[in-house]
């Protein structure tokens, strides 16, 4: 417990040094100040771009995002059950898991703009393709280590199909998931930041293509921020709910 | 060795068997080939009795009591509950507890006990009021809110016996339930088992290897042989009830358990 206060207090403190150097290192002119403004004047621009609307922006991101997220989640699973159905099929499709695992995303990014526009749905796609894969594959596992016996014992209570799935299946493989969603968070975040990045007129990745073309430093460290703050946030609500798994869980 | 057809009835009474295995034959295919697990078995067990199967290890005691769970469809033969071949499991009538004890492992005990109520939909207050009252049966009460990796080996088993309890079931069919756990604590749960079924007098199928048990718990036990799984012998064990622990020690319960103990060595 002591430790534990010790070394937040540790973390914290090399941050605030870190703040404190770098404000003094652009105050004496060491950084050039357009590249590296110091943290008082990125806070400064940080309270103007709110003033401006920058909440617009978040929201709009920050839906794309938990709707992306959301499809990709339920698709995800879905398609992982439905896959796992069949010994055969589940080892044609981890190929393809594979594949789609490994190769980077952005390359197809034009194609979806061709196919979907560039509207909200070109974004939500593009976040759903950047993170589906990951809870396809983890349902797959996740389904291979439910205990055959908890399934027999719920069928012997007069369990429906839906029930097995809903009261055996999911919950067994509820830690697996979790693990595998806050994977599949980073890289549906990154998948609609770059999507907007491409194309759009609106959201935190626009901002951040257009504040970096006009050389709007201090600007794009706040968006950068932001984007950082919901991202670690988004990880912090996951971690949570897979800490509560961790109760039951034998072995931990 | 009894290969009759007819099965064994209630002694003495018109009575339906509560549950019943006509000509019962099993066959697993596996890899390497076709492995037959049970060949013509007939067991009855009449209501309110409580009978044991005892047997070598690979006799096909676990395939026979899945085949009567409804769980495992025999490769020929039929199973009767309460006088019908209903296939498929039966939750209203009767309840299985299963070797290790199986519960899910992300619910508290309480909501493990509770399980088969909630399948039915019963409301979560009744659901709570009678799973607590199941627990108090096997003395757990005060831990409605641990889960099962909190628990010891037999508190599991308690949990898993009062969960097929709340069923209230006709039949109840047990698959080594005690199998895991010592034998001082394997005694105790054969005893607390008998004072609650006292209470029920349901009928129960209790799958075992240990004599002392079997003879302990039942009305009448069935010793199988194995390869192909079959019935050798049935046993009927007159002690009065309700026993005591100490019946174990007496002249009587010696002799029908070295009787046991004869015919399974006379297999090796
Ligand atoms: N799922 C299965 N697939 C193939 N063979 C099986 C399967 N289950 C059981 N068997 C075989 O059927 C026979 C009977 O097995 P069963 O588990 O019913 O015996 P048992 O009497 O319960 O044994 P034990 O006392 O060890 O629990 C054994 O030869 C076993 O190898
Ligand atoms: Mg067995």
């Amino acid at each position: 417990m002591t430790t534990k206060v010790r070394e937040r207090l540790v973390t914290a403190g090399f941050f605030v040094g870190l703040l404190l150097v770098w404000e003094v290192l652009s105050d004496v002119g060491v950084l050039n100040p357009s590249l590296a403004p110091g943290p008082r004047q990125v806070l400064g621009t940080g309270v103007m771009l709110f003033e401006e609307g920058l909440l617009y922006d978040m929201r709009v991101t920050l839906t794309y995002i938990l709707a992306s997220f959301a499809i990709a989640v339920v698709g995800g699973v879905l398609i992982g059950a439905l896959l796992s159905v069949s010994a055969t099929v589940t080892q044609v499709a981890e190929g393809f898991l594979t594949f789609l695992l490994s190769i980077p995303k952005s390359l197809f990014l034009p194609l979806f703009i061709l196919i979907v526009g560039i509207g909200a749905a070109q974004k939500i796609a593009f976040g759903v393709f950047s993170s589906f894969a990951v809870i396809v594959a983890a349902t797959i596992v996740g389904l291979a280590q439910v205990d055959h016996d908890l399934v027999r014992m719920a069928r012997s209570q007069g369990a429906t199909p839906l029930q097995i799935f809903f009261k055996t299946h999911l919950p067994s493989m509820t830690p697996t998931l979790l693990e595998a969603a806050r994977i599949a968070m980073i890289l549906n975040i990154t998948g609609v930041l770059i999507a907007e990045m491409y194309a759009s007129r609106e959201g935190l990745g626009y901002l951040v293509s257009n504040y970096g073309q006009n050389f709007q430093v201090d600007r794009l460290l706040v968006v950068i921020f932001v984007v950082t703050t919901i991202g670690i946030v988004l990880n912090e609500i996951l971690r949570g709910l897979e800490l509560r798994q961790e109760r039951w869980r034998e072995g931990t | 060795m009894q290969a009759n057809a007819e099965p064994i009835t209630a002694r003495g009474t018109a009575e339906v068997p509560a549950i019943e295995a006509r000509g019962i034959t099993h066959r697993y295919h596996t890899a390497q080939g076709e492995v037959l697990a049970l060949e013509d078995v007939n067991v009855a067990a009449p209501q309110g009795k409580f009978i044991s199967i005892v047997g070598p290890s690979g006799c096909g005691k676990s395939s026979l009591l899945m085949i009567l769970a409804g769980l495992l469809p025999p490769s020929e033969g039929e199973r009767l509950l309460l006088g019908s071949a209903r296939s498929g499991p039966q939750p209203r009538d009767l309840a299985v507890a299963f070797q290790d004890a199986c519960l899910l492992p992300w619910r508290t005990s309480l909501d493990n006990v509770s399980f088969p109520l909630e399948l039915r939909g019963v409301p979560k207050a009744e659901r709570n009021t009678q799973g607590r009252e199941a627990l108090a049966k096997v003395g757990l009460e005060s831990f409605a809110d641990r889960y099962p990796r909190e628990l010891s080996g037999g508190m599991r088993q308690r949990v898993a016996v009062a969960r097929a309890l709340i069923q209230k079931p006709a039949v109840l069919l047990m698959d080594e339930p005690f199998g895991a756990l010592d034998e001082q604590t394997r005694m105790d749960m054969g005893e607390q088992l008998l004072t609650l079924w006292d209470q029920i007098r349901n009928t129960v199928v209790f799958v075992t290897h240990n004599l002392t048990e079997a003879t302990y718990l039942s009305d009448e036990v069935i010793v199988m042989a194995a390869h192909p799984g079959r019935i050798l012998e049935r046993v009927t064990i007159d002690l009065p009830r309700p026993r005591s622990i100490e019946i174990t020690e007496t002249e009587q319960f010696i002799h029908l358990r070295n009787r046991l103990w004869r015919l399974i060595r006379s297999q090796e």
